[in-house]
């Protein structure tokens, strides 16, 4: 794994399997075991990533994204006003949520992004006291049915899924997995 | 400061378009493939520059020192500990300590110094302005923007190093 320096700097895409379920977090800045691979491992999920098609219908954590502070982000008209095109990626967005405020498509977009690829996607939103990283769940596929499928919740904490699932927090089967994917291709 | 946001989104917009060419280009492990966390703008004089968070690997490798003279000096004044640069900044804080119920002092390791975004944008302009006659005589002449995660583009507020650093409010 990257060492602490780039990890405490860098807002990292970490992919993983977990207890089954494809999962993508969001570093922004926090720690990560070591179980989650090597940094060759890690760029090469990277890679398989950008080669699936972002497809799957998704479903997104509007709870979450109404606590947001819109004052935060930057508005459409400031957008506007700059003459910035807006990021090509926002074409992965529903046609319906063109509707939703302009700081929840925003801060959203790289994890519908991923959960359009069929992964969980959650960012770290704070650190506990004891230093472990709580991790929010933003978006998700929408063939899945949260309560039954990913016992964690919508919202976990790295270190206790680690202990919960007996260390099963690693890449490696979910490598495998896109890997099949790739060759079946 | 509107020219110095918008340089700035162009900037994150740019650092994501190349972001996304070097994953699909494959694995590189001498190469970053990850966003910086934070960006962050810094203004003096009409010189406008952006700057990301960044680890000290890639000051060691091209070498070049990883500070400008005038935040080694800003920073010497600050805290004389410091010995090294980059290095840990140590800082003591009150805490309630639940095993005696007593409020006791605690000493923290806040953060590495020298990577945050701040820095680095602070670092470009001192470099510009090296040969001004108007160059910067204090770091808190220098103008910030709001430092954003380059993900959301949230805005977000000045660490507490930097604002001791860079003596803003």
């Amino acid at each position: 794994m990257y060492s602490h320096k780039y990890q405490l700097t860098h807002d990292m895409d970490c992919y993983f399997n977990l207890n089954g379920f494809p999962i993508h977090i969001a570093t922004n800045g926090g720690l990560v075991p070591d179980s989650l691979g090597t940094v060759g491992e890690l760029q090469e999920i990277q890679r398989l990533v950008t080669q699936i098609d972002a497809t799957q219908a998704y479903e997104l954590n509007r709870e979450y994204l109404s606590r947001l502070d819109g004052n935060s982000f930057p508005t459409q008209e400031e957008w506007n006003e700059f003459e910035l095109d807006l990021p090509a990626r926002f074409s992965v967005f529903d046609e319906r949520d063109y509707e939703l405020p302009f700081h929840w498509l925003l801060y959203s977009l790289s994890f519908v992004e991923n959960a359009r690829k069929g992964f969980f996607s959650f960012d770290r939103i704070a650190t506990t006291w004891a230093g472990y990283d709580i991790y929010q769940l933003i978006a998700w596929p929408k063939s899945f049915h949260l309560s039954n499928s990913l016992n964690v919740g919508n919202h976990f904490r790295l270190k206790d899924c680690d202990d919960y699932y007996c260390g099963s927090v690693k890449c490696w089967p979910l490598v495998q997995m896109l890997k099949d994917a790739e060759l079946r291709g | 400061m509107k020219s110095l946001r918008r340089k700035l989104y162009k900037e994150i917009l740019w650092l994501q378009s190349q972001l996304e060419s070097k994953r699909e280009a494959g694995v590189n492990v001498d190469d970053e493939h990850d966003l910086p966390t934070m960006a962050a703008a810094c203004m003096y004089d009409g010189v406008r520059c952006c700057g990301f968070s960044s680890h000290s690997k890639h000051i060691k490798r091209n070498d070049v020192y990883p500070f400008e003279p005038l935040i080694v000096r800003s920073l010497w004044d600050q805290d004389h500990r410091i010995r090294r640069i980059p290095d840990i900044l140590f800082y003591t804080q009150e805490v309630f300590n639940v095993k005696t119920g007593k409020i006791e002092k605690k000493q923290f390791v806040d953060k590495f110094i020298g990577t945050c975004a701040e820095d680095n944008a602070a670092n470009c302009v001192l470099r510009e302005t090296k040969n001004n006659l108007n160059k910067p005589k204090r770091l808190k002449q220098l103008v910030f923007d709001y430092p954003l995660r380059t993900r959301t583009y949230e805005r977000e507020k000045m660490c507490k190093v930097c604002n001791k650093l860079f003596n803003k409010p």
